[in-house]
């Protein structure tokens, strides 16, 4: 049987046209079939969330893996290429990206709060948001004991704790890269690294996933981090080199068999409580996913396989495409527009979802894709002085709300009696 | 509509860049008096249990501060129970809540501890009574008064249906642990609160758990009673703390109690 692609290429080789790989306007190639699978993950968590599959919050796992798999193969690109890393355009590519949707949700749903007469959201929301801000949201929550699986329903930014660990995770995964990347033998030391650190942070959420409340295992960068490192893992060329070795059919059934497996873990892991979630059970995930998104890449280069074109087909990868903008709106869409129990409501449901949707798309078309393009409006010095206005209107609507007074008016004194 | 008040909101920033700076500032918000705050009666009440029990903390505060009594929330939200069990969650939780007891039987000098069964106090009856005994002998150690409280009902959903039948052992053990002691007492909360956790008069969250602002406030006024017998001082009318800030405490905007 032949091998999936022949001797290991660069993952920028892969990206070159062909079947299993998209070309976007303006932008770069995508793997047809990875687009894809952040259309599946994102689709997992907003029914999770709508309270229709429990073992949808698994979703974020696979954007972690996601992640760390594409972000080490475009820096060990470079560091192929040019010999060195450009830190500072790295992290201006990263900002370009994420930052400007992420400001508009931060900056718009206070204001939707107030407006929808929710004072029980909006207070919490004013002052959680200069923790998205500095993208350490998931650090405060933990601090403060905002447990993730009871009180997300306060928090109209409680999912983003998954962008603040991202982001750490982009500050310093670069330069672990630029160090041990360098020279003969640096994709086999990041390998390396990239498995040591993910075998540590298991064992991280092994000590601190036995708990009553969760949230500190679950929203930890330290214990979510081996999600990130194994994808780091994958982008590796050890990797890859092992992965291109294998005859196609095998990885064929494999991604079928792994595809599956993942699915099915969302549908039938009952929630935050299921036996074994944090000892191992997430860890098993991440490391699923990674073999699978390793193994889709390596399937782009050549023809294409069944699953590779089942995942990357149009509707998936659209909602791939979509996907950065539907998880930043969803959870405020959700909270203002769901009744306050999940899964009681399918219409709202289906209203939610399509109103994420709806804030998705132009979220693409009139934020993310004009920065990330360098519209006029959005490079030079145009580009500062729309950043500068956006970050006073930001600055200056946060400071002029009107805060609600939490707790005003709930406690009768006459009911109380003498003590 | 409260003021603005732009320190308050900077407060996160300003923690961050302290932090990044290496100043020490700790994020993690203070949840009870200073160590050596005065009590203008000479009582010093430590109050232990777990979330349930942190609910109620904010009003009990203010209850007891109002009435002259010094107070310490030793409440841990997930954990906070005495019994260790055999289960490897309440097994570390109690080890936690034990070394903690000893930092603040020291650094607090509490002359009432009070601990409010909580709803980890899983184990068998004999283990309940063994770790009951133990904290009347802590708190006799310690120069303290023991009150043991029983837990208000609550809603035994499936996390806590497993350990029913030691969340219900555990109010008996804990009134036999302290029955000849004459420096410990066991109260029966349920003259307060009903034994269920759906009726009005249990005054639960949405959660069925915990208790929103009334119910915290009836608890303080009632357990701040039923103190002030066993510690000989006079309870604060509850006119002068049962609407103060506490109110607005964040426990209660998790809870969404508005």
């Amino acid at each position: 049987m032949a091998p999936v692609t022949g001797p290991m290429r660069p993952l920028a080789d892969l990206l070159k046209p062909a079947a299993g790989l998209v070309q976007p306007a303006g932008g770069r190639p995508h793997i047809a079939a990875l687009d894809g699978l952040r259309g599946l993950a994102v689709v997992a968590v907003l029914l999770f969330h709508a309270g229709y599959l429990r073992g949808g919050f698994l979703g974020v796992d696979l954007f972690f893996v996601l992640s760390g798999f594409l972000i080490t193969g475009l820096l060990l690109d470079e560091l192929g290429r040019r010999g060195r890393l450009d830190l500072a355009a790295f992290w201006g590519r990263r900002a370009r990206r994420l930052l400007p949707a992420l400001a508009v949700v931060t900056v718009s749903a206070p204001p939707l709060a107030w407006a929808c007469a929710r004072p029980d959201l909006l207070a919490p929301a004013l002052r959680d948001a200069p923790w998205v801000a500095v993208q350490g949201v998931n650090w405060h929550y933990i601090a403060e004991r905002i447990g993730y699986w009871n009180a997300s329903g306060t928090r109209l930014f409680a999912h983003l704790w998954s962008i603040g660990v991202e982001w750490q995770f982009y500050l310093v995964w670069p330069l672990v890269v630029a160090l041990a990347g360098r020279g003969p033998g640096g994709p086999r030391r990041v390998a390396l690294v990239a498995v040591a650190g993910a075998i540590v942070s298991f064992a991280v959420m092994l000590r601190l996933g036995v708990a009553v409340d969760t949230t500190r295992a679950y929203e930890g960068t330290d214990t979510r981090a081996f999600a990130l490192l194994l994808g780091a893992a994958a982008a590796t060329a050890p990797v890859r080199n092992a992965v291109a070795a294998v005859p196609r059919v095998a990885v064929e059934v494999l991604c079928g068999v792994l595809l599956c497996g993942l699915v099915a873990s969302w549908a039938l892991t009952d929630g935050e409580r299921a036996p074994g979630l944090f000892q191992g059970g997430m860890f098993a995930h991440s490391l699923a996913s990674a073999a699978l998104i390793v193994l889709l890449a390596a399937l782009a280069g050549g023809p294409g396989g069944l699953v590779g074109r089942v995942v990357g087909s149009a509707v998936p990868r659209r909602l791939g495409e979509l996907s950065y903008g539907l998880y930043l709106w969803h959870w405020p869409i959700f909270l203002l527009v769901l009744p306050r129990e999940p899964g009681g409501d399918a219409g709202r449901a289906v209203a939610a979802i399509g109103l994420s949707l709806l804030a998705a798309v132009v979220s693409k078309a009139a934020v993310e894709d004009p920065v990330r393009r360098r519209a006029p409006w959005a490079t030079g010095r145009r580009g500062w002085a729309a950043l500068t206005v956006a970050a006073l209107l930001a600055a200056g609507l946060w400071a002029a709300i009107p805060w609600p007074q939490p707790g005003a008016g709930t406690v009768d004194v006459s009911r109380l009696g003498t003590p | 509509m409260q003021p603005t008040n732009l320190t308050s909101r900077l407060a996160p920033a300003i923690l961050l860049v302290a932090a990044l700076a290496g100043c020490g500032a700790s994020a993690t918000p203070s949840s009870g008096a200073s160590p050596r705050a005065a009590a203008a009666n000479g009582v010093r009440v430590l109050w232990m249990g777990d979330s349930i029990a942190g609910a109620q903390a904010p009003a009990l505060k203010a209850a007891l501060e109002a009435g002259g009594a010094a107070f310490k929330d030793a409440t841990s939200d997930g954990g906070g129970n005495v019994v260790a069990g055999d289960h490897p969650v309440t097994t570390m939780a109690a080890k936690d809540t034990w070394k903690t007891l000893g930092e603040n039987v020291a650094a607090f000098r509490p002359t009432v501890i009070a601990y409010q069964i909580t709803t980890y106090d899983w184990g068998t009856p004999a283990q309940q009574l063994s770790a009951y005994r133990k904290l009347a002998r802590t708190a006799g150690d310690a120069g303290a008064r023991l009150v043991l409280v029983s837990a208000p009902p609550f809603k035994l959903d499936e996390f806590y249906r497993p350990y029913e039948k030691a969340i219900r052992s555990a109010p008996e053990m804990a009134a036999k642990a302290v029955k000849s002691d004459t420096r410990a007492r066991y109260l029966d909360a349920s003259e307060l609160w009903g034994d269920d956790y759906a009726a009005a008069k249990a005054q639960r969250a949405k959660d069925g758990i915990h208790s929103c602002q009334q119910g915290s406030a009836a608890f303080a006024t009632w357990f701040g009673g039923r103190l002030g017998e066993l510690a000989r001082f006079t309870p604060a009318d509850p006119a002068t703390w049962a609407t103060g800030r506490w109110t607005g405490d964040e426990r209660f905007v998790k809870l969404g109690c508005g």
